[in-house]
């Protein structure tokens, strides 16, 4: 069996192994934007190969997938599959496993995702309001209070600006703060033209964040283990957003911080999601899906946003959690039969899945990049541990290279996290700079410290939620205005009416 | 001035004579080293603008505690009989001219030096006199100031009673008569420092004594007892005492203390709320909470109390008590100007005002707990703006 895999990350990687496991011996072959290592030695070792191509290209990965001529193709990320590489290939007869482009605008466009929740009634929703132009935007800002300001596209999680603005004493700077979060925002989206929208504006939620990814073959829905990640560059939760520094799952389907109740709205509002996206958009949907959800006083089960594939470093706990043919799965995923398939997760183990990256990520790629870096992969497997290869490329010189973006992902795992926890700060210990350039990780992922708080963060929202849902308020926002009465909307500031 | 700033710190008045005019000025432009000035009178003000708050003239300059279109009336006539040479005799004659009308308590200086300090007839606002050694009278809003300034209180005055001097001579008076409304009820629910005594009443006593009867209100079992900053810590321990539920200490205020129900500019009062309120999460988490509050405006300061209590402390759950019956129609006399579109009592309903802030539960005192508190302490309050014209019932 011929498999071709599109995308050159550490989740592809998590995916080549993945696929790999599978007893009847795929060849796997990647077409990927750089010679990604790991997946060029996954590639290799199963009789395959790997090309060099840039994936968001449809002519170009079409053009791969003649050679190979794959029995299933798997499309890894998101851009290829905006840019309607997976349209292009599905077109062209194959069996494809990945969102096509009208279905992956559930990612793409936040104003779209938003709008779809509102229009459905959808649990889990937020308030929002999206802007074209960058002077509406600044005008409305003006009488924001608490939100969040986002880019209305999917830019690769960056230019997310949060604001709480909960001290009145401190509300004038932070409107500067907004209106120069919209006007970057505004900057960076200008170089898409897929987007009309450029500009998103939320109301602000706190709480516990976890991912809830599936897979679907358009009616039945595989639910996958909850996954924690850490999307800030540093410990203590500090630094700028990143595409993930880490990740935790387990025990069984959910989180230390998650009850199972919460797992199965989260589980609702992700199925009701797809019903309705397939009927909005009018087309099927096949391949993985993920709601980056949170915890909030709101609603409890939250959704921040959306993935049309499966989340990087969140997929990478699968590696060791899920026991069953992943192959069989992605098959018959894409031939539409999943409602028989059988996949178990080991209730038993636990996670911890740690990024290492060069400094300077995720602002300075230029600077975090051509750093010389080495790898000791057997000790890190004598820990139980796996390595993940990810922005790093070979030299010629024999030597690994960054590339700017998070190098390595080491995935492991123990029947408590204690356990996990050490032995992924033993494995990330054999990730080293040759040049002295400094690389870093989070030594706070997967610790039981860390775990505690956000268990006592999530049992403080849920403590609100349940009183709030108890009175009727769910996801209802009480604002009275003097003179004006009662409005419902949330994105208005406490001092909004006295502007 | 330090004394009195909770009463409003936008604006600090001072007048006095300098040369053959008297003349007013912002306290940060006068100099108090200036041994030639025997006589001044000075306020201090919630709002910026001193429109009907001082009157000056050259010959006499007043300054007033609540905005009145008759305090212009006033001065213009004492400035007349000052030019004429008028004795202090024929100054009270004067006064008494307004019998019936509502002049507000007022202090003035006058260019011969003299001072007139006169409580409104109505009683509406409270006026205290205290002495320093042999050289100094000191009329003031509050006793504390008094106190504060290291002097002795000497005597509350009563309705329609004032005090003259000219440094020769001190006379205490009375003119003007009509009809007394009784001492404005938030001087002793709000305004006033728990130090204070007010009309001979002990401010704190007072209030610890509310804060008992709020107790008859707690429908639920609570597991501490708050009091939002500083000016509901007195009927938050009469809470606590007649429950026996310990009172905890719930923020701690940043900065200057600065009082809110003062501002005017509602982005600016929220700044004041917000300024006094990070919590203390220690004594709450976990916690079923009572929280006591002096009075309910807009609910804004309370609406964000609730969220962060919910938010950043983690509390079970939040009774509110507010320590005063419900505010539900404007001040007509200028005490409070708060428009009555903007007391969340007067506007919502109970369900909704609950919905909006958020609170498990949610009491005000009723007006009958204030008339048997107020009748047990021997005095006579305005209740106008609680919806009852008087409480109490003499003294």
């Amino acid at each position: 069996m011929r498999v071709l895999l599109v995308g050159s990350g550490g989740r592809e990687h998590t995916l080549a192994k993945l696929l790999l496991r599978s007893t009847r011996e795929p060849r796997l072959y990647v077409a990927s934007d750089y010679a990604n290592p790991g997946l060029l030695r996954e590639a290799m070792s199963s009789g395959g190969r790997l090309y060099t191509v840039n994936t968001a290209d449809p002519q170009r990965v079409a053009k791969v997938a003649e050679e190979v001529s794959p029995d299933l193709i798997v499309v890894g990320p998101e851009e290829p599959q905006f840019a309607g590489v997976v349209d292009a290939l599905r077109d062209r007869g194959y069996a494809v496993f990945g969102a096509s482009s009208r279905c992956s605008l559930i990612e793409r466009s936040k104003v779209f995702a938003r709008t779809l929740m509102w229009k459905y009634g959808i649990p889990g929703r937020l308030y929002f309001k999206a802007f074209r132009s960058l002077e509406e935007a600044a005008e409305f800002l003006r009488f924001a209070g608490d939100v969040v300001v986002k880019p209305a596209r999917q830019a690769g999680g960056k230019g997310v600006r949060v604001v709480r603005d909960t001290r009145a004493y401190l509300s004038t700077d932070k409107f500067e703060v907004k209106a120069q979060a919209a006007s970057r925002i505004y900057e960076e989206l200008s170089r898409y033209r897929d987007s009309d929208y450029k500009v998103l504006v939320e109301q602000r939620v706190e709480g516990v964040e976890y991912t809830a990814q599936v897979i679907t073959d358009g009616s039945c829905v595989l639910p996958l283990p909850l996954v924690q990640d850490h999307p800030h560059a540093f410990e203590g939760d500090l630094g700028p957003e990143t595409g993930g520094m880490g990740s935790i799952s387990g025990p069984g389907v959910t989180l230390p911080f998650v009850t199972y109740d919460e797992y199965v709205t989260t589980g609702d509002i992700v199925k009701q999601v797809l019903e309705r996206l397939q009927e909005e958009v009018g087309d099927r949907y096949v391949g993985a899906f993920a709601g980056q959800m949170m915890l909030t006083a709101l609603w409890g089960p939250t959704v921040i946003e959306f993935y049309s594939r499966f989340g990087d470093p969140e997929i990478a706990n699968l590696l060791p959690r899920i026991d069953g043919d992943f192959l069989e799965v992605v098959e018959r995923t894409v031939s539409g039969r999943l409602a028989g398939a059988k996949l178990s997760v080991r209730g038993d183990v636990v996670s911890v899945v740690k990024a290492i990256a060069p400094a300077g990520y995720p602002s300075g790629k230029e600077e975090a990049s051509g750093h010389p870096v080495a790898v000791d992969e057997g000790k890190i497997r004598e820990l139980g541990c796996d390595l993940l290869y990810a922005s790093v490329i070979a030299g010629s010189d024999g030597y690994l290279y960054t590339k700017g973006s998070r190098a390595f992902e080491v995935v492991c795992y123990a029947d408590s996290y204690a356990e996990a926890y050490r032995l992924s700060e033993l494995a990330v210990g054999y990730v080293r700079s040759l040049d002295g350039w400094p690389l870093f990780y989070r030594s706070d992922v997967g610790s039981p410290e860390l775990i505690g708080e956000r268990a006592r963060l999530a049992e403080r929202v849920r403590k609100v939620y349940t009183y709030r849902a108890s009175r009727g308020l769910s996801w209802r926002t009480v604002v009275w205005i003097p003179g004006r009465g009662i409005v419902d909307d949330p994105l208005l500031s406490y001092t909004g009416w006295s502007k | 001035m330090l004394a009195l700033q909770h009463r409003g710190e936008e604006r600090r008045i001072v007048c006095s004579r300098a040369g053959g005019e008297v003349t007013c000025r912002d306290l940060e432009s006068w100099s108090p080293r200036d041994l030639s000035v025997r006589v001044a009178v000075a306020a201090t003000y919630s709002s910026g603008s001193l429109e009907n708050l001082v009157v000056c003239d050259g010959t006499v300059a007043a300054v007033a505690d609540r905005r009145s279109r008759y305090l212009e009336e006033v001065v213009e006539e004492v400035s007349k009989a000052v030019n004429r040479g008028a004795t202090w005799r024929a100054l009270g004659e004067v006064l008494e001219q307004f019998s019936g009308v509502d002049v507000p308590t007022f202090l003035a200086v006058t260019s011969r030096d003299e001072l007139v300090a006169w409580r409104t007839p109505s009683g509406l606002t409270p006026l205290v006199v205290g002495g320093y050694g042999f050289d100094l009278l000191i009329a003031s809003s509050e006793s504390s100031a008094i106190e504060v300034l290291d002097a002795d209180v000497r005597r509350h005055l009563g309705p329609a009673e004032g005090v003259y001097t000219s440094g020769s001579y001190l006379k205490f008076f009375r003119a003007g008569g009509g009809p007394a409304r009784g001492l404005c009820a938030f001087e002793l629910l709000y305004t006033a420092r728990h130090d204070a005594v007010v009309d001979g009443v002990a401010v704190y006593k007072f209030r610890k004594s509310l804060g008992w009867e709020l107790s008859k209100l707690l429908a639920s079992e609570v597991d501490v007892v708050v009091g939002i900053p500083e000016t509901a810590t007195p009927y938050a321990i009469g809470l606590s005492q007649a429950t026996g539920k310990p009172f905890e200490v719930a923020f701690v205020p940043t900065a200057a203390r600065s009082r809110s129900m003062m501002k005017l500019d509602p982005l600016e009062r929220l700044v004041a709320v917000h300024l006094k309120l990070n919590p203390v999460r220690s004594s709450l988490e976990g916690r079923r909470v009572a929280v006591v509050d002096d009075s309910m405006v807009t609910g804004a300061t309370m609406r964000s109390v609730s969220q962060m209590l919910r938010l950043r402390v983690g509390v079970r759950e939040i009774h509110l008590l507010i320590a005063s019956p419900r505010l539900v129609r404007n001040c007509p006399y200028s005490v409070f100007e708060l428009s009555q579109d903007h007391l969340i009592a007067a506007n919502l309903d109970y369900e909704s005002i609950r919905a909006y802030l958020e609170v498990d539960s949610l009491a005000w005192l009723d007006l009958e707990s204030v008339e048997r508190v107020s009748r047990t302490f021997h005095c006579n309050l305005c209740g106008f703006c609680l919806g009852r014209e008087s409480l109490g019932g003499g003294r």
